[in-house]
């Protein structure tokens, strides 16, 4: 189902229900990687994932279709996940960066290499981290990004260009490359 | 090592010499059955919410409707009070002549301060009345030496 008929369903009030229920199926896969990633736990990811299409139901209505729906989606999962965050302050991933770091073995199976892709990755600048973190792991487009981050797609390539340039570094550097 | 990982080619393309190194992004899996059952708990959730966000507007309504009667009350009573002595005239007007009467003599005591202070009348002209005898004198000098009958 497309994303117009998606939300012509939602806006008539007789089939309302029906329209989320279409929104949910067609988006709850993307959305749920999105935030799990960023929520080491299935309980909390599933917390903000609903709150996440709650929200949406509620402000649907407003959207007025200036980006794609996803994007819109999106924002608003970043947004939950990062209301979640700041309320549980003691966030797992301070505990698994300060595992990694203490590792210093040269040749690093698969999970430590993606651990150590990690750690790089939150060495970067901020910007340069959003950036690689939309691009690389929620694998959107540039016009989407552009969209959320309010940025030229130009400048959004050369920003992932630079953060690969410089995890490539850091993870040669400490030799796990 | 794992080859690339990463099933989007341009992002692939993108990343270069790193790509080779990275192993395959592993999804994170939830429970089995978990995105079968999410479009209903999400739904019954909203339904709920939407319940909750209802009752809430007919309360604010029910309450803020009480809140402008009392007002109203309010203002009526203090309107109707606040008039000066407003209740103590109207009986007396409806009174009978009777009904007076007995009021004052029931109550005859609170009257005895008003009797008890001096009147002070208005200052009058005095009107001078001549005694008889000057009238006669005044008589007789008018008639002068005619009979009273003559006159007449």
């Amino acid at each position: 189902m497309t994303d117009e008929a998606i939300l012509q369903l939602a806006r008539r009030p007789q089939t309302r229900e029906e329209g989320f229920r279409q929104l949910v199926l067609a988006y709850q896969h993307r959305l749920y990687q999105v935030i799990r990633r960023q929520l080491p736990l299935h309980e909390d990811a599933d917390d903000v994932l609903q709150n996440t299409f709650l929200k949406v139901f509620r402000h649907l209505d407003g959207f007025e279709g200036r980006s794609e729906l996803y994007t819109w989606m999106y924002r608003i999962a970043q947004n939950e996940v990062f209301n979640f965050v700041k309320r549980n302050a003691k966030m797992k991933m301070v505990a698994l960066e300060n595992q990694v770091e203490k590792r210093e073995e040269p040749h690093l199976n698969p999970d430590e290499l993606v651990r150590c892709l990690e750690m790089a990755v939150n060495g970067l600048p901020e910007r340069q981290q959003m950036v690689f973190r939309m691009r690389y792991y929620d694998e959107l487009s540039y016009k989407q990004m552009a969209d959320i981050l309010k940025l030229t797609e130009g400048a959004l390539k050369a920003s992932f260009h630079h953060a690969v340039k410089k995890i490539e570094e850091e993870l040669k550097s400490k030799q796990w490359l | 090592m794992a080859l690339n990982p990463i099933e989007n080619d341009d992002i692939r393309k993108e990343m270069g010499e790193l790509s080779a190194h990275l192993p395959p992004k592993q999804p994170d899996l939830p429970p089995p059955g978990y995105f079968e059952s999410i479009p209903e708990k999400v739904i019954q959730r909203w339904k709920t919410k939407e319940g909750e966000i209802h009752h809430r507007r007919v309360l604010i309504r029910r309450w803020t409707a009480i809140a402008a009667i009392s007002l109203g009350v309010m203002v009526a009573g203090w309107w109707l009070f606040s008039k000066p002595n407003a209740s103590t005239f109207t009986p007396a007007l409806t009174l009978s002549s009777s009904e007076a009467y007995q009021y004052v003599m029931d109550n005859i005591s609170d009257f005895d301060r008003l009797m008890e202070q001096q009147v002070q009348w208005p200052m009058e002209e005095k009107i001078i009345v001549p005694d008889s005898s000057a009238a006669e004198e005044f008589l007789l000098e008018e008639l002068q030496g005619h009979e009273l009958e003559q006159l007449f």
